[in-house]
């Protein structure tokens, strides 16, 4: 092997352990999101489609970086300054990093491709994938964005400046798209229809070519024999010195007077003028967005138009991110702050110190923000929405500069940290959405959680001064990690734990009778026999005698279980409400007899099927027929024909409240039993939504608390039943119903368990079909069984409440 | 180095120092003392909330579902609630039995002696409903309106008695068509009383939804009248009936407050609602509930601003009432004030007019219908009063303004835009053999402004034959 080929090898392998770390932190990040976006992707088809964008992080993100890893950590190191004393050609070193960047690139691709082929199919709008729609196109920006931050770190000497300056060369893309869309074409890059046009391509490879080029003579110029660096001349004739501290100025006596007052006050201009171009950059990027917001707005004021200027509350963010990194990277780092340990200054201070700049130019930033949306607000512009407000923004760039700041902390590769805090600060940005959205975590613990990351990285101050075990501060960090996690779930996971239940005892004891309820059962024959999709020519919703004995018996089967449909029954009722009318016009009428006899047969038959089926909404359904039956039987003429054998069995039938009230307490043990052995939802417990009884929780909660709210609906009403049939009072338990139910729309008095709607005795008996059937045993032992029951014997009307 | 030199460096020196401290405090200390003068005013607008909901309480009017129970349950009687409830579920059965989806399967209003291709389908129809309209019948005198059994839950209260009662109107303007075909004039003129008794019934002046029904309803019933004065059918003594009917005191001011105060009762709460997180606010996309943390007190105090401005609209029923309700969907500056209130410490969103904009009705087509109705009850009443003048002086009257003598005001002569004060156009035509009343009213928007330039209603616009009533 020649000496030319070891010194190859060699530098080859450094520049692999340099971007290994970058490649090992981007696959970690990469499968935590998907693991992330499998978890909360069910919820929201946006963040379904969002998916499709999660492998393409790896080479993008890898690409912005490399350059930064592979140069910027080598200058920081001093290392590339040691290279050129060597014997190795500048050209070698440019290309062995060119290459090792680009073999980089090429096993992000690699990795790519099975984390895309994962998320094929799980956006529910297209089964095809972005990255496979328009490979070409984003193998070529990432191919041109690899070369970029090549260039861009070569030609700054601020690593940091130079990450930021990625961003510009990484629009360059949106730019063309605007650029050729504007000629007249249109194309969309992020569209699951986009394809890139190869015009576009071809631009793509030149400026690539034009960047290589830069990049090489960017490098070149840094690897040449450097100019001896001017010494800096300490006298007032330059505007910056008059704002210098004066403790390094070399005229003055360290003991004098003239030095800052406040180790803080020495900070702050520390963390100004330390990476000033960094933080210029920082700045320009702010302006940026801000002036793409108020471009936006401006569009809208001016035209009419609702511009969508996410893309400059995004650059925001941005700016929030890389200003949180700043805070512990360039003068922030754990070498640089171990000289303010070993020189006493406290981690408080200086950790104060590395915030004070940051947290400054985030208010800045929120002013300016405020100014803008004072000013639309007084222009009355009325379409401009979903602007969000001043406090929204805040928190918004508080929580994305905390968890950014964090991570700078704990991850001390530059590069590294620019690259994941955005991840990082997005994804816990989304976690407090998602929490207060989903889990209905309040407020105040939103805001209680956007501080945790600052108390995290002020916690971890001392160990991270001292420059001690990265593991501790690891440690720290995963804690702090958990806690952020853990605390927006505690408000959930108390609701859920306080909700009412079934108590266990209870459980235990009618499990048995409530499997054998559900076992024992027949499924019911559905009253549309023939299917709704026949419409509304259906003949049985004309009622021909033939179809009348069918909703009576099946087949002969009189006790063969039915279920209920909502509208042939309210249909069924209406013919049999014009029957009774037209015999009540004319009592003597034979064939009105007649009519009314076989609906109050027909209805009597649909009764008693009803009563044998195991859904609960069925038992609901019987009691709106043998209402409609007490109602009509207790008055004339039908009173006066009690003695007729279709009127004595229906009598027979409406008085039988033990009957009743056992067919109802099957039936409701049977609901629970199938709903508990998961052989149905909720949103078919027995026949009614019982995930609609909680309108006032999120989605994500009433899946959650559904089983055990409706346990605790079934509780009730078997508790109903009994209190019912041992003659106690009920009001208690309806009260205990309604806010199972309905708390969220309604106070009990007026709500469908009050009185108010109840029917039967002096409040008669107009009933809300609608209503009956949609809250569960809303009409149990209301006075119009006591009705029924005095019809079929002497005694008086009361209700049992 | 002299000692002032040192005091005058130490000046400086403190100078800088302090800027730079200014420089990293002055800023949160600013975005602070935004967030708590945001916070001061929503606890300012909350406070205004409940005086204002407190005040609405003691002048008696609904805030939410608990009080809007209450003055329904107030305003009606339970004497007629089991009978209206019997008479919509057996109108239902009847309109499945006959298959009856709409006026249509009935055709036009023919007169006796003319050939009516449905005559046979109608009167059969008709015999079946006799059942039900004696009930009705019996109920015209009975107390209004009727209790049903409504359970109001916020926005999404449902009202079926009021789709029900559709086809009981159905039922009833086939029986006038019978009765018109048949020359039956008495059992004509109390078709379209019961008509009347149906909208009285459920006349609750309480939920805007409930005043549209209704308006719809009288549009059909002057509409039969309209239809049936193509033909010399009407006596004297019939058109004094029928103008009786249509001049029953209506206080549509009043009408329009209630119906709003309802809507508003509605609408706090539903925001009531969203306070505790639930999904009915106004931004749920892709299952993402927009406003976690409810509304803000900032955007409810503009949204309790807007509908009182709605509320107070005077005029109802007039084009001026139109236009000024119309500026809701036009945003002109006197209403972005209330619409684009602002917020700071409101989470997520700053401006209130999108929660405005979702909660508030239509405004404008309320109006309208208002509008609307009313002019469509001036020019029936007017039509009338031709027609019984024609029959009181054998000749028909030669304009309107001659309509005084068979008692019609001039306010019934009237458009119903107030600022123009034009009446309804009038001519006959076919040699004397017809009279016609006419306006070529556009729109109630533009009408002012049309009006203005003299173009209306003088100058006829022929495409708009709907706005002629012929009389015979």
């Amino acid at each position: 092997m020649t000496p030319k080929n070891f010194a190859t090898r060699g530098l080859l392998w450094k520049e692999i352990r340099l971007v290994a770390p970058l490649i090992l932190m981007l696959l970690g990040v990469t499968v935590l999101l998907l693991v992330l976006w499998s978890m909360f992707s069910y919820s929201s088809r946006t963040l379904a489609m969002a998916g499709r964008y999660i492998p393409l992080l790896l080479p993008l993100l890898y690409a912005a970086g490399a350059g930064a890893i592979l140069v910027g950590q080598e200058r920081e190191n001093r290392t590339l300054l040691w290279f050129t004393s060597l014997p190795i050609s500048s050209e070698r070193v440019f290309w062995t990093k060119t290459l090792v960047a680009l073999l980089g690139l090429a096993v992000m691709w690699v990795c790519c491709m099975p984390f895309a082929s994962m998320t094929l199919g799980r956006d529910q709008t297209s089964p095809s994938n972005v990255i496979f729609d328009d490979r070409l196109f984003w193998f070529l920006e990432s191919v041109f964005l690899t070369f970029g931050s090549i260039y861009t770190a070569w030609r700054f000497r601020n690593t940091y400046a130079s990450l930021i300056a990625v961003l510009p060369l990484a629009l360059m893309p949106t730019l063309l798209v605007t650029v050729w869309n504007s000629l007249g074409h249109s194309v969309a890059i992020t569209g699951p229809e986009s394809s890139a046009p190869w015009p576009l391509n071809l631009a793509l490879m030149v400026l690539t070519i034009l960047v290589a080029w830069l990049a090489y003579r960017a490098g070149m110029k840094e690897l040449s024999p450097a100019e001896p660096e001017a010494i800096g001349e300490f006298d007032d004739n330059s505007w910056k010195d008059a704002w210098r501290p004066s403790a390094i100025d070399p005229m003055a006596s360290p003991s004098t007077p003239m030095t800052f007052r406040y180790p803080l006050s020495s900070l702050v201009w520390q963390s100004i003028h330390h990476n000033s171009l960094a933080l210029a950059g920082l700045v320009a990027l702010l302006i940026g967005s801000l002036g793409y917001v108020a471009l936006s707005l401006l569009d809208a004021l001016n035209f009419g138009s609702e511009r969508d200027f996410t893309l400059g509350l995004m650059g925001m963010g941005f700016f929030s991110c890389w200003l949180g990194g700043f805070a512990f990277t360039g003068d922030g780092t754990a070498k640089r702050l171990r000289f303010l340990a070993d020189r006493g200054v406290s981690p408080l201070t200086a950790w104060l110190g590395r915030h004070l700049i940051g947290v400054s130019l985030l208010s800045v930033a929120v002013i300016a923000y405020a100014v803008m949306t004072i000013w639309i607000a007084r222009a009355h512009y009325i379409s401009v929405t979903l602007l969000p407000s001043i406090a929204m923004m805040a928190l918004a760039l508080w929580t994305l500069y905390g968890v950014s700041q964090w991570t700078s902390q704990f991850i001390r590769i530059l590069p590294a940290a620019v690259v994941i805090a955005p991840i990082f600060a997005g994804c816990a940005a989304y976690w407090l959405g998602f929490a207060a959205n989903q889990l209905q975590t309040p407020l105040w613990c939103i805001l209680f959680c956007s501080c945790i990351p600052m108390a995290a990285s002020l916690m971890a101050m001392r160990q991270y001064m001292d420059d001690t075990s990265q593991l501790r501060l690891w440690i720290m960090a995963s804690v702090a990690a958990v806690v952020f996690i853990i605390i927006p779930m505690l408000p959930a996971a108390w609701t859920i734990s306080n909700w009412p239940s079934m108590p266990n005892s209870t459980r235990a004891s009618i499990m048995p009778e409530a499997r054998l309820a559900y076992t024992s059962s027949v499924q019911p024959q559905s009253m549309m026999q023939k299917g709704r999709d026949e419409g509304p020519s259906l003949a049985v919703f004309s009622f021909s005698p033939e179809q009348r004995l069918q909703l009576g018996s099946d087949g002969g089967n009189a006790d063969s279980p039915l279920a209920v449909d909502a509208a042939i029954l309210q249909r069924a009722l209406g013919i049999a409400t014009y029957a009774a009318e037209s015999l009540e016009s004319d009592p003597d009428n034979a064939a009105k007899v007649t009519a009314l006899g076989e609906w109050i047969e027909t209805l009597t038959a649909i009764t008693r099927r009803l009563r044998h089926s195991p859904r609960w909404l069925d038992q609901e359904a019987a009691d709106v027929v043998e209402i409609w039956l007490t109602d009509r039987l207790g008055r004339e003429p039908l009173l006066s024909r009690r003695d007729e054998p279709i009127v004595a069995k229906a009598l027979e039938m409406i008085g039988d409240a033990k009957r009743r009230s056992s067919s109802r307490r099957s039936a409701v043990l049977a609901t629970w039993y199938r709903a508990v052995d998961g052989r149905s939802s909720y949103w078919d417990f027995g026949g009614m939504p019982a995930e609609a009884w909680t309108p006032d929780l999120s989605p994500l909660l009433a899946g959650k608390l559904v089983e055990r709210n409706s346990a605790a609906v079934v509780d009730r009403a078997l508790q109903l039943i009994a209190a019912s049939d041992a003659g106690q009072p009920t009001l208690e338990l309806r009260r205990e119903l309604h806010s199972l139910t309905h708390s969220a729309t309604a106070a009990f008095e007026d709500g469908p368990y009050s009185d108010r709607m109840r029917v039967g005795g002096e409040r008669g008996y107009a009933l809300s079909l609608q209503q009956a059937l949609s809250s569960p045993a809303n009409q149990w032992y209301a006075a119009w069984e006591s009705d029924a029951q005095k019809l079929n014997s002497s005694e008086s009307s009361q209700d049992v409440n | 180095m002299s000692t002032s030199v040192n005091k005058f460096d130490l000046a400086r020196q403190q100078r800088r120092e302090s800027v730079y401290i200014m420089l990293a405090i002055v800023p949160p200390l600013v975005v602070t003392a935004m967030l708590v003068y945001g916070a001061w005013r929503e606890r300012r607008a909350s406070g205004t909330i409940e005086t204002r909901l407190a005040a609405l309480v003691a002048e008696n009017e609904p805030i939410g579902n608990g009080t809007l129970t209450r003055f329904y349950d107030s305003r009606t009687t339970r004497s007629t609630t089991q009978a209206w409830s019997d008479i919509f579920a057996a109108t239902r059965a009847l309109s499945t039995k006959y298959d009856i989806t709409s006026e249509s399967e009935f055709g036009e209003v023919i007169s006796a002696g003319a050939d009516w291709p449905a005559a046979a389908f109608a009167n059969q129809f008709s015999d079946d409903a006799q059942v039900i309209i004696n009930q009705i019948r019996r109920l015209s005198v009975a107390d209004t309106p009727t209790w049903q059994p409504i359970l109001f839950t916020d926005i999404t209260t449902l009202l079926p008695e009021l789709q029900e009662s559709r086809d009981v109107r159905e039922m009833l303007a086939n029986e006038f068509r019978a009765a018109y075909h048949a020359a039956d004039h008495s059992r004509a003129v109390e078709s379209l009383a019961m008509i009347q008794t149906v909208e009285t019934a459920l006349d609750w002046q309480t939920v805007l939804v409930g005043e549209l029904v209704r308006l719809a309803s009288r549009n059909e019933r002057y509409q039969l009248i309209r239809d049936s004065l193509r033909s010399n059918f009407w006596r004297a003594d019939d058109l004094k009936q029928l103008l009786a009917q249509l001049r029953r005191p209506d206080d549509l001011d009043s009408r329009w407050r209630h119906s709003l105060a309802g809507e508003r009762a509605m609408i706090f709460a539903s925001l009531r609602m969203t306070e505790a997180g639930g999904l009915q606010s106004q931004g749920v996309i892709d299952n993402v509930n927009l406003t976690p943390f409810g509304i803000s007190t900032t955007h409810q105090l503009s949204l309790l601003n807007v509908m009182d401005r709605v509320q107070s609209i005077a005029g109802v029923g007039t084009a001026q009432h139109v236009r000024s309700a119309a500026d809701w969907n036009w945003f002109p500056r006197s209403w972005a004030p209330l619409f684009t209130q602002f917020s700071i410490t409101s989470i997520p969103f700053a401006l209130g007019h999108d929660v405005n904009s979702y909660y508030v009705p239509s405004i404008q087509a309320a109006s309208e219908a208002f509008a609307r109705s009313e002019e469509s009850r001036r020019m029936t009443i007017t039509a009338i009063g031709v027609k019984l003048f024609e029959r009181e002086h054998g000749v028909w009257p030669e304009s309107v303004t001659g309509l005084s003598q068979v008692g019609i005001t001039p306010d019934e002569m009237h458009l119903v835009d107030a600022v123009a004060g034009s009446r309804f156009g009038y001519r006959v035509s076919r040699g004397g053999q017809e009279a016609v009343v006419w306006t070529s009213r556009e729109s109630f928007m533009h009408y002012g402004q049309r009006n203005a330039d003299n173009i209306l209603p003088t100058e006829r616009d022929k495409t708009l034959e709907d706005h002629e009533i012929h009389i015979r």
